[in-house]
This record gives C-alpha cells, sequence and structure tokens, in this order.
C-alpha cells in the first residue's frame, strides 16, 4: 500500500471516530503500516493541514489520535453548538483532582489532609464527571478506596497520557522561619 | 472564581487575605465583617452568577468569622486548642509548602483544561455506526458504581407492598444457590431479569447482595455489550 492511500485510511478512520482512537487500533486497520510509520504518517498530514490552513489537525491526546478544530475557530463552533459555557471546573475540584492525579493512586483522607477540607463533594464531582475513579482499595485498616485518574480526565485537559501532566513546581514559600514566628505572636 | 475583596484595609484576593490574617499578619480585628459579608450578599443578588462559583469563598469567608470569633475568646481556650494540634512548625511549613505546590498545578490543570476546550472533536451521537463496531469485541467493564445505580433504578420500581417480615424468608446464601444454578444453565442473563418488579425490596437486596457476593467470588462478571446497553451478567 502506498504512503498517500495509507494516509488517506487514517484520515478516514479520525474523520469518524468521536473518541480519541489508539495508535494501536489504527495499527490493527493497517497491518502493512509500523506504528512508527503511522506516527510519521500523522505528523504529515498535520503539516499538510497546517501548510493548507485547514480548520482541523489531528491531536494526539488520552492516548490516540482525534480531529479536532482549530483552536482560532472557537468561537464560532461554541455559537454553532450552543454551549453556554465550557463547563468549567470548580476551584476545589481542580484542586482536588491535582492532588489524585500527582499523588495516585492515593485516598480521600490523604487528600484531606493536604488541602485541609472536607472533599467529599468535590471528589463525588470528579467522580460524577469521570475525571477521576475508585483504582482499589489501599492495604491498610479500613481498606479505604484508592482514587486515580481517567482517560476522560487526559481528554478534557488535552493529555497525551499521565506523563504528559505539567511538573510539578517547586514551592515558592520561603523565608518559613519568619512566617512561623508571626504565626506564633 | 477570583473573588476580590475591596475594603479599606486590604485590595485583593480574598484567599490571600485569609491567609495573611491565619499568619497573623493582618489584624483580624481591623478588617470589618459586615462590608465583606455585604460585598457576598450583592455577588449572590447578581444575575446569571454560576452557583458553584459563588459557593467557593464561603469556606474562606466562613474561616475569617473563626478567625475572629477565636480572637475573642480568653487566653486559655488558645492554650487548649495548641495542645489539641501538636504539630510541629516543620511539619505546618511542610504542609503549606505541599498545598501551594498543589495549588500552582490546579491552576495550571485550569489553564490545561481551557485550552483543550477551545477544540473540538467530533460530537458523539452522530457516528453511530463507527461506536458499536469497535467495542463489541471487548467487553466494557461495568463498574461497582455502575451497578449500584442500575440496582437504584431497579429498587425504586419495586411495587410489592410492605409487609411484616416474620422469619428470613431469603437468604444470601439461597439466593447465591439460585443464581449459580441459573448462571449455569442459562450461562448469561440480564441484569433487569434478575430483579423483576413483583419482588418485594427485601428480596431485591438479598439478591443484589448474593450477586455481589458472586462477582467477589469471580463466578459472575457483569459486562456491557456496548455502551449505554443493559447490564449482562455471566460466567
Amino acid at each position: 500500500m502506498d504512503e498517500t492511500q495509507a494516509k488517506r485510511i487514517i484520515e478516514a478512520l479520525l474523520f469518524v471516530f468521536s473518541q480519541p482512537l489508539p495508535l494501536k487500533r489504527v495499527a490493527e486497520l493497517l497491518p502493512d503500516c509500523a506504528s512508527q510509520q503511522i506516527r510519521q504518517l500523522v505528523e504529515q498530514l498535520n503539516t499538510e493541514y497546517a501548510g493548507s490552513r485547514r480548520a482541523f489537525h489531528i491531536q494526539e491526546v488520552a492516548g490516540g489520535y482525534q480531529l479536532v478544530t482549530d483552536q482560532a475557530l472557537a468561537p464560532w463552533v461554541k455559537r454553532a453548538l450552543q454551549s453556554p459555557k465550557p463547563d468549567s471546573v470548580s476551584v476545589a475540584a481542580l484542586e482536588t483532582l491535582a492532588i489524585i492525579a500527582y499523588r495516585q493512586p492515593t485516598t480521600k483522607a490523604e487528600i484531606e489532609a493536604i488541602r485541609g477540607v472536607d472533599i467529599t463533594a468535590s471528589l463525588d464531582t470528579l467522580l460524577e464527571r469521570q475525571f477521576a475513579r475508585i483504582v482499589g482499595r489501599k492495604e491498610s485498616p479500613g481498606r479505604p478506596f484508592l482514587y486515580g485518574t481517567t482517560t476522560e480526565f487526559l481528554r478534557h485537559f488535552g493529555l497525551k497520557s499521565i506523563e504528559a501532566l505539567p511538573r510539578m513546581p517547586e514551592p515558592t514559600i520561603k523565608e518559613p522561619d519568619a512566617v512561623a514566628s508571626d504565626a506564633k505572636s | 472564581m477570583k473573588y476580590e475583596v475591596d475594603a479599606d484595609l486590604y485590595e485583593g484576593s480574598l484567599s490571600l487575605l485569609v491567609e495573611l490574617t491565619k499568619l497573623g499578619l493582618i489584624d483580624v480585628f481591623l478588617i470589618k465583617l459586615v462590608d465583606l459579608t455585604k460585598q457576598y450578599l450583592l455577588q449572590v443578588k447578581a444575575e446569571g452568577v454560576d452557583l458553584n462559583q459563588l459557593a467557593e469563598p464561603l469556606p474562606l469567608l466562613g474561616m475569617l468569622i473563626a478567625l475572629k470569633a477565636r480572637g475573642l475568646l480568653p487566653q486559655p481556650t488558645a492554650s487548649a486548642e495548641d495542645e489539641e494540634v501538636p504539630i510541629s512548625l516543620e511539619e505546618l511549613e511542610r504542609r503549606l509548602r505541599e498545598y501551594e505546590q498543589f495549588k500552582t498545578v490546579a491552576q495550571l490543570l485550569a489553564e490545561l483544561h481551557a485550552l483543550q476546550h477551545q477544540h473540538f472533536g467530533r460530537q458523539p451521537g452522530d457516528t453511530p455506526a463507527a461506536e458499536p463496531a469497535a467495542p463489541s469485541q471487548t467487553p466494557l467493564d461495568v463498574s461497582l458504581a455502575d451497578l449500584m445505580s442500575a440496582f437504584g433504578k431497579v429498587l425504586s420500581k419495586a411495587s410489592a407492598p410492605v409487609y411484616e417480615v416474620r422469619s428470613e424468608p431469603w437468604t444470601v446464601e439461597m439466593k447465591v444457590q439460585e443464581l449459580r444454578v441459573l448462571l449455569t444453565v442459562k450461562h448469561q442473563v440480564r441484569f433487569l431479569e434478575l430483579f423483576t418488579p413483583e419482588k418485594s425490596k427485601l428480596e431485591l437486596v438479598v439478591i443484589f447482595l448474593a450477586l455481589l457476593e458472586l462477582m467477589r467470588q469471580r463466578v459472575a462478571r457483569a459486562i456491557q455489550e456496548h455502551m449505554f446497553s443493559d447490564i449482562l451478567i455471566t460466567t
């Protein structure tokens, strides 16, 4: 099979699927192409799209490929879809989610120890929106649930995989001694 | 949401104000809580506000009130509190730094989320042909939460009236046995078939417990052929 045909097939597959299509699935459908070659073909397609200023490109997200529209076109698409607001996530839920993402698998008690507040509500929101899920139980007294992130999380945050999370920043709080003595007085 | 405070003494985000107050850098007695409350109430009454975002400043405002209340109490209470929380300063610093890190990444995640929502993929639902074809080969795993919600629906439909229970008419052991037999004979049975609405709530609950027990023993498995299809119980 020549490259042009393979590219056309990839394009057709991505056009049809509404979920990110894993590289493995593409490879199954194109037995003549190695995974590495498919990667290259996707890159070529993206270069072609960019070159001819297409309205979409292929995004690698949540362990798969997906055709998405250009960022610059968001206002029009948004209006057409009549989505009133970009279903935002509350600050509380984001903090809980951040802890789950970087510390997974982790328990509710561990998250609460970091955030210093009860997280029942924000955890429920995350489970309901399928950004987090129960991944198991911790082998400690009470066998509490362990929480982790989902592919839905990766998809909504535009991450290829969990390794693509931004690096944890260095703490910026300095001179803790001064702060501490102030707090005591 | 950035909740801004505009008072004589301080202007800026509410969370910073609370942090500063907690650390004793701002005297809580100089902050007029009445004004803050009024400002907040104005926002509540404003139109088109997101309720979720509206709730966010509440714990912070509550914290301020708690701080002020604590300041009003006589000294002994404060020492009693110290005994309650024997956390070392180092530990406190460590926690503060840890929390601050997570606050920063939470902000990053918010940006990623906003950015990703500028890209639109194909809308789910308009490609019916693509969806069922792919997953049918590998049945989806049904989580405990899915089972619970499916069972919730069944339970709400249970129509048999409630009677006084004399003895234990159904036991989990009995139902486990029944289900085992059923699964041996039929190999696969629809989740909803197990729970006919004529049965009483108690019996339905016992069957559900028996089902969970069988799944725990790995005798039964819950699967879906494709998304949104009926849950199947299989061996």
